[in-house]
């Protein structure tokens, strides 16, 4: 998952789209006038001036195209996003310990070597500290073991 | 201020808040240490632990987690050549040098003392000028409170690295983002798309920790980095009679630029480093040595860094204004402890706030005590590889993110934007000022509505006002001083150097 993208068009492609959302989202809400603004009316000027922003920055990228290259690399940030939605899946009935046990191999992937060993002795060691620490120290409300 | 500061010491000294501030100095420099984590990302890690703490014993040991942090990234300057973050950068080119010559020890000394003395000197400042910012903030009406935060939001841009364009552009987006959730005046829910974990809007903790947790992680996981080299051998850490002196002048002048240069906005402690070296090596005798190992380009920056360090607090404390994203993340510490920022919390709870001043030179003296000793482990703990390190760095964020609210969304905030983070660090736009705006946000926009509906709809309010309009040329002069090709030019180089 490689992407090559201009610095300045990648920038200004994402500060248009959401400025043109923002902006257009806001025209749900009252706009109202200077002296008795709706909740509309900043969100609606925040966004038509990044939005404007955006557009400056798409032109400013084609006037010197791939000057700048930036490649982004989705492959581990995706893994680690997956693990962080298994987390959140599992840990309000699974337990934070399975919870952090299913985070720690998930993301691990993420580093690209996995050596299983050592995957295993951090997960375990996270999972106690977190346990320990966490809920028995700080005394954080989470679930530890699971429900079933 | 005697008063003042007693009420402080009392607050402080307590046996819990003693060890708050100790586990933080302690923690904060543990994690500092750890090669690619600056600052910025050590206090992320480590909130959750303070959550369930009061607002004092909670906000005197994220203080002392910041300054554990900064300097357990010098250390790790020195030894590694790895800066966990930017404000560390300059003690890279003589520290790093100084320990490749044998001379870690004085090197790593040095750093504690200046730092000591930088931040003594700074926390006495704050003790001095806190209390009557506070009362002149009190007066300002909310055109200037506007005009303020423009200041401090350009102050952001003008400090960024790289494009400014794309600078403004990120504070345009932090103050929208900013926006999700209620509107206070009318009770609209805003941007919220029927989705029931933004009825309160997007939480900082979740936003923060997914920028500058995750996001930073997926960024660090693909430079492969190339085995560091360690400075092994670290003997008699105190430095030397000799070197002292010859530092002294390194050390009172990274004082004094520090200080000043932590209270702007956008500054701190990165900015500090920065001009204190380049200052060293322009009042030098022999300044060809600097580079080369000098012991004064060890001093004056971590002298200044840590100076700027506890002067960024005097803005946060008393307007509710970051400088930098640290402070961000104090403010949205106060907020989860139900503390609303701003002027009043000196008069409101200055128990709070003396307790605070005083803990940080308390943090100082701790910081010296504990690190002279404990550098054999740092160096340890600089040897855990990176696939070890970044699970750790995710759990503490998922949890942390979790805790907060007990809420499985906020998890899935904290992803979103560590995709926004990622992507946007990719382009070249800095986060700095995104968060800063995204704190602001809301305030900005009730302060633009009561000055527009005290003027009714006039915008001439904000040049009438003269402290507000002093704000806006400031925020102009600042703008168009970076615009000017001369001074970007310099600021690039100074960037980059």
């Amino acid at each position: 998952m490689r992407i090559r993208i201009d610095r300045d068009l990648g920038a200004g492609l994402l500060f248009l789209a959401c400025g043109v959302f923002f902006a257009i989202a806001a025209r749900d809400y009252r706009i109202g006038t200077p002296a008795r603004m709706g909740p509309g009316y900043f969100p609606q000027a925040v966004g038509i001036i990044v939005a404007t922003l955006g557009a400056l920055l798409v032109a400013r990228g084609f006037v010197h195209r791939l000057r700048e290259a930036a490649t982004l690399e989705l492959g581990p940030l995706a893994i680690l996003i997956l693990a962080l939605v298994l987390f959140a899946l599992v840990a309000p009935d699974g337990g934070i310990a399975l919870a952090v046990v299913i985070l720690v191999v998930v993301s691990a992937f993420a580093g690209g070597t996995a050596r299983w060993r050592e995957i295993a002795a951090t997960a375990v060691f996270l999972a106690a500290f977190t346990v320990v620490v966490f809920v028995s120290m700080l005394g954080l409300p989470l679930r530890v073991w699971p429900a079933w | 201020m005697i008063d003042n500061l007693a009420l402080g010491f009392g607050v402080a000294l307590t046996i819990a808040n003693l060890s708050y501030c100790f586990i933080g100095v302690l923690l904060g420099t543990l994690v500092g240490v750890l090669p690619g984590i600056g600052p910025v990302t050590t206090v992320a890690v480590l909130l959750p632990l303070t959550f369930s703490l009061p607002p004092e014993s909670a906000l005197i040991m994220l203080a002392g987690i910041y300054y554990g942090a900064q300097y357990g990234g010098s250390t790790t300057s020195i030894l590694v050549n790895m800066p966990g973050e930017a404000s560390s950068v300059v003690t890279t080119i003589d520290g790093h040098r100084m320990a490749r010559l044998g001379r870690a020890g004085p090197a790593l000394g040095i750093a504690a003392v200046g730092s000591f003395f930088g931040g003594c000197v700074a926390t006495l400042l704050v003790a001095l000028f806190a209390p009557w910012l506070a009362e002149v903030a009190l007066k300002f009406d909310p055109a200037s409170y506007f005009s303020l935060m423009c200041f401090g939001l350009v102050g952001a841009i003008v400090l960024a690295h790289g494009s400014v364009l794309k600078s403004i552009a990120m504070v345009g987006l932090g103050l929208a983002f900013g926006l999700v959730g209620p509107d206070i005046n009318t009770g609209a829910l805003r941007f919220a798309f029927g989705v029931d974990g933004l009825a309160d809007g997007i939480g900082f903790v979740p936003m923060a920790m997914g920028i500058f947790g995750i996001a930073e992680v997926a960024y660090n996981l693909e430079r492969r980095r190339a085995d560091s080299t360690l400075a092994t051998r670290v003997t008699h850490v105190w430095p030397s009679l000799a070197d002292m002196r010859h530092c002294l002048g390194s050390m009172i002048r990274g004082t004094g630029v520090g200080s000043a240069l932590g209270l702007l906005p956008g500054g701190g402690a990165l900015l500090a480093a920065f001009a204190a070296y380049a200052l060293e090596k322009k009042v030098a005798r022999k300044p060809r040595r600097f580079g080369e190992g000098d012991i004064r380009g060890v001093a004056a920056p971590e002298t200044a860094n840590n100076a700027g360090a506890q002067t960024s607090f005097i803005p946060m404390l008393t307007l509710g204004l970051p400088s930098n994203p640290t402070m961000a993340m104090m403010i949205g510490a106060m907020m989860i402890q139900g503390i609303a920022p701003g002027p009043r919390v000196m008069t409101d709870r200055p128990g709070l706030f003396w307790g605070i001043v005083a803990s940080m030179w308390i943090g100082n003296v701790m910081l010296v005590i504990l690190n002279l000793p404990l550098v054999g482990l740092w160096v340890k703990l600089l040897k855990i590889p990176y696939r070890l390190m970044f699970p750790g760095i995710v759990v503490f964020c998922a949890i942390g993110v979790y805790a907060v609210g007990n809420n499985v969304f906020d998890v899935f905030v904290m992803a979103f934007f560590a995709l926004f983070g990622y992507v946007a660090l990719k382009l070249g736009c800095e986060p700095a000022p995104f968060v800063l705006a995204f704190v602001l946000g809301p305030l900005m926009e009730q302060y633009l509505r009561r000055a527009l509906l005290i003027s009714r709809g006039d915008f001439g309010v904000f040049v009438a006002e003269p402290i507000s309009l002093g704000f806006l040329i400031a925020s102009a002069l600042l703008l168009v001083a970076i615009a000017a090709p001369a001074v970007r030019k310099k600021r690039d180089v100074a960037m980059q150097e």
